[in-house]
């Protein structure tokens, strides 16, 4: 076992000291920057969106609706017509008073006058009184669900503004709002979780909720924290990490032929099966020491690009009605794992090329174009409804969306993802194996 | 000479694709001595050095390293062996201790100091922490050396070790090889097709051509055996023309005179030619051995009857 450990830290070195792959861990750490920076520019862009909306587009917008109701005269025109000179005479401005631009929209929908919206109105544009705007509001509200938001916000005294409880309840109204009998069971059910969740998050003040950052949405709904990097660079670093360690797994047994080294290696007093080994051991454990470097350094550089907030946040699920807590932290660290299952079987590829062919070109090509290739290629497949592409082996890397239904199959199991992994990595395993132990050198 | 076997290569043959490159291959090799495996390109030195390091398997055959079979008892037949095959390749992006240290790594009981013992064997203390790209040929077949007596084997096997030496180099290389052999009892193998090389640097040689063995023998039997039954002696005397007649010459060439004499038994013979000539009155200044035959002619000699094979290099 000491002379396994000596040849792992033999073929360390040799990896270490090359330069390509002195190459490739400066790219991971790019990546990781990087990453992290493309992410905290999206939230940066799209949380701007609103404030974008020029305030002069506001007036556009008034006075073009003027124009069409002038135009078109649909019923009740005229009432509607002085309502919105009174919002235009306001002067709002989507910058500074979006929660009235908002309110407007509810005294449209609720079919006041301009007379019942001055006095409703008033109090918040005098006073700033906004409490008793949202009271003079609820006997005119015929959605249930808003009736619930502004009995909540008076309630609870949460004012309109840019805050995770403004979202929380934006999001449990919304999910009220749909709550439609008619829908299956399976849909209502998520709205119904939605808003268990928005209300446990409400009544236990919990800002941040980790399980949002596995939404990819997250990103251009302008929601974006530390746990959305940390979710979303999980695929990222599979990728870059996979095309390291292909590298790193081809070159690995061909470079030993291509230079003669292989004679030096193969006359110690040491099995070839075990070399071997020693060989396999330092690539599949240097692709988990890449993938715990890179997230060494996404955890710091997207806790300063998006701040710290909610880092010990629970993840909560809602499971059979009930909030669920459990540690955000393992389920990230999971979903990183998760994707590691990629690069262990293309780097178990890249090895039996490079023991078969003695080529590190032909094995760091082939692998790669597989791994980069091989999701367009079932994607094409699947187009043209040829169902058996589930067999193969590209259509089952990615487990995460097989776990989540996305990968594209209809009825694609974990199982059935686990089995046609196992199956290919015992395949390449044993090419490996065979090709490298009976190699005449 | 002590006659313990250290290597036995025992009736191997050994076929790639459709061409036998050995046929019957067998020899053995002692502690303490450097053997000489001889024979031109392409004859199966490599494909049977290969073979002993097991990095080709034979098809019948064996090859024992102080008593082990090497297929069947691989890690402790290699444990005692050390060996630079072909060229000496090594890691070229690291340093020459580097290189060692993987070596030492995976050796038992090669320590720090036995590291810096063999460089300065080698004499490459000035260059030993310079990458491999930066070495010469010469520095690389010495690193190759180290490098396979790190672990103080029992048996050393260099294939061509001379390639790309100058010759101050080759003088060094053979002094020590002949110290490892001589002085540690190591059994050194050593494979060429340069026969004056072999010739002073070998105690024993084999010499395969087409992949046969055509014979194992001293450096004297082998020089001996490619000649007549005679041995001719030159003597320097002060009346040449009286000498050749006291003890019939062969020639007379100006103050000397040459005689042949039987192979068995030549030594008494000389004397009793010598007291011939004093009792004779004739004074002898001095009486040498002409120059023997090399073991270049003798080797082309034997060998000129295998070749016609390949010449695979």
């Amino acid at each position: 076992m000491g002379k396994f450990f000596s040849l792992v830290k033999n073929e360390y070195i040799k990896t270490l000291k090359k330069v390509s792959t002195k190459i490739l861990i400066l790219l991971v750490i790019v990546a990781a920057i990087g990453g992290c920076g493309i992410i905290w520019a999206e939230e940066a862009l799209f949380s701007s969106y609103d404030v974008y909306y020029a305030d002069e587009d506001q007036a556009l917008d008034y006075s073009e609706t003027l124009d069409w109701l002038e135009e078109t005269k649909p019923d009740d025109w005229e009432r509607q017509y002085e309502l919105y000179e009174y919002f235009d005479s306001l002067d709002l401005y989507y910058g500074k008073d979006y929660d009235l631009i908002t309110m407007t929209d509810i005294i449209d929908e609720a079919e006041l006058t301009d007379e019942q919206a001055k006095e409703i109105l008033d109090p918040w544009i005098s006073d700033g009184d906004w409490k008793s705007t949202l009271e003079a509001m609820i006997p005119y509200t015929e959605s249930e669900a808003l009736k619930w938001e502004l009995e909540y916000r008076v309630d609870n005294d949460i004012p309109y503004a840019d805050d995770w409880e403004n979202s929380v309840i934006e999001e449990i109204r919304e999910a009220k709002a749909s709550l439609d009998p008619e829908l299956s069971e399976e849909v209502l059910q998520e709205y119904e979780d939605t808003i268990t969740l928005g209300l446990y998050r409400l009544e236990n003040n919990i800002s941040v909720n980790p399980a949002d950052g596995e939404d990819e949405e997250a990103i251009y709904d302008g929601e974006v924290t530390i746990w959305t990097a940390l979710f979303q660079m999980s695929s990222l670093a599979a990728t870059v990490i996979g095309l390291l360690i292909m590298v790193v797994a081809g070159s690995c047994i061909a470079n030993e032929y291509s230079q003669g080294t292989i004679k030096f290696l193969l006359i110690n007093p040491i099995k070839r099966w075990k070399i071997l080994m020693s060989k396999y051991f330092t690539v599949i454990t240097f692709g988990y020491v890449m993938l715990a470097l890179m997230f060494l350094i996404v955890l710091p550089t997207a806790g300063l690009m998006l701040g710290f907030d909610g880092i010990s946040a629970p993840y909560l699920t809602v499971e059979a009605g009930e909030v669920v807590e459990s540690s955000a932290m393992l389920r990230v660290v999971g979903s990183w794992l998760l994707g590691s299952v990629e690069f262990v079987i293309y780097a178990t590829l890249a090895m039996a090329l490079s023991s078969l062919t003695k080529s590190a070109a032909l094995a760091v090509g082939l692998s790669v174009f597989f791994m980069l290739a091989g999701n367009t290629i079932v994607l094409v497949l699947n187009q043209f409804g040829m169902d058996w592409a589930r067999y193969l082996l590209f259509a089952n890397t990615d487990l995460s969306a097989v776990i989540s239904g996305t990968s594209g199959f209809a009825m694609h199991s974990l199982s059935f993802a686990i089995c046609v992994l196992v199956a290919h990595f015992a395949v390449f395993f044993l090419t490996m194996w065979d090709a490298f132990d009976k190699k005449e050198v | 000479m002590s006659n313990n076997v250290l290597f036995k290569v025992d009736h191997i043959n050994k076929t790639i694709g459709s061409r036998q490159i050995l046929h019957d291959v067998s020899f053995e090799a002692y502690a303490g001595e450097v053997f000489g495996f001889l024979g031109p390109n392409g004859a199966g030195k490599t494909t049977t050095i290969k073979i002993a390091a097991g990095l080709i398997s034979a098809d019948s055959g064996s090859v024992e390293i102080d008593g082990v079979n090497v297929k069947k008892n691989f890690e402790k037949a290699m444990s005692s062996v050390g060996a630079i095959v072909e060229n000496p390749e090594m890691y070229k992006y690291l340093t020459g201790r580097k290189n060692l240290e993987q070596s030492a790594r995976i050796r038992e009981g090669v320590t720090k100091e036995r590291i810096d013992e063999v460089v300065r064997l080698v004499k490459l203390e000035n260059r030993i922490n310079d990458k491999i790209s930066k070495y010469s040929l010469g520095m690389r077949q010495r690193l190759g050396v180290a490098q396979a007596i790190l672990h103080h084997p029992k048996v050393l096997i260099l294939d061509e070790p001379t390639n790309g030496l100058d010759p101050a180099g080759i003088k060094e290389l053979r002094d020590i090889l002949k110290g490892l052999a001589h002085d540690e009892g190591i059994c050194v193998i050593v494979s060429s097709h340069l026969m004056s090389e072999m010739e002073l640097m070998c105690d024993r040689v084999g010499i395969i051509a087409n992949g046969k063995m055509i014979g194992v023998h001293t450096l004297e039997e082998f020089t001996n055996a490619s000649k007549d039954n005679s041995v001719t002696i030159r003597l320097r005397v002060d009346n040449p023309v009286l000498a050749a007649k006291l003890v019939s010459a062969s020639k007379i060439d100006g103050k000397s005179i040459e005689v042949k004499l039987s192979r068995e038994n030549s030594d008494k013979a000389t004397a009793q030619i010598v007291k011939q000539l004093v009792d004779g009155m004739v004074e002898v200044y001095s009486i040498t051995e002409p120059e023997h035959k090399s073991l270049e002619d003798a080797f082309i000699q034997l060998t000129a009857a295998q070749q016609g094979g390949g010449q695979i290099g």
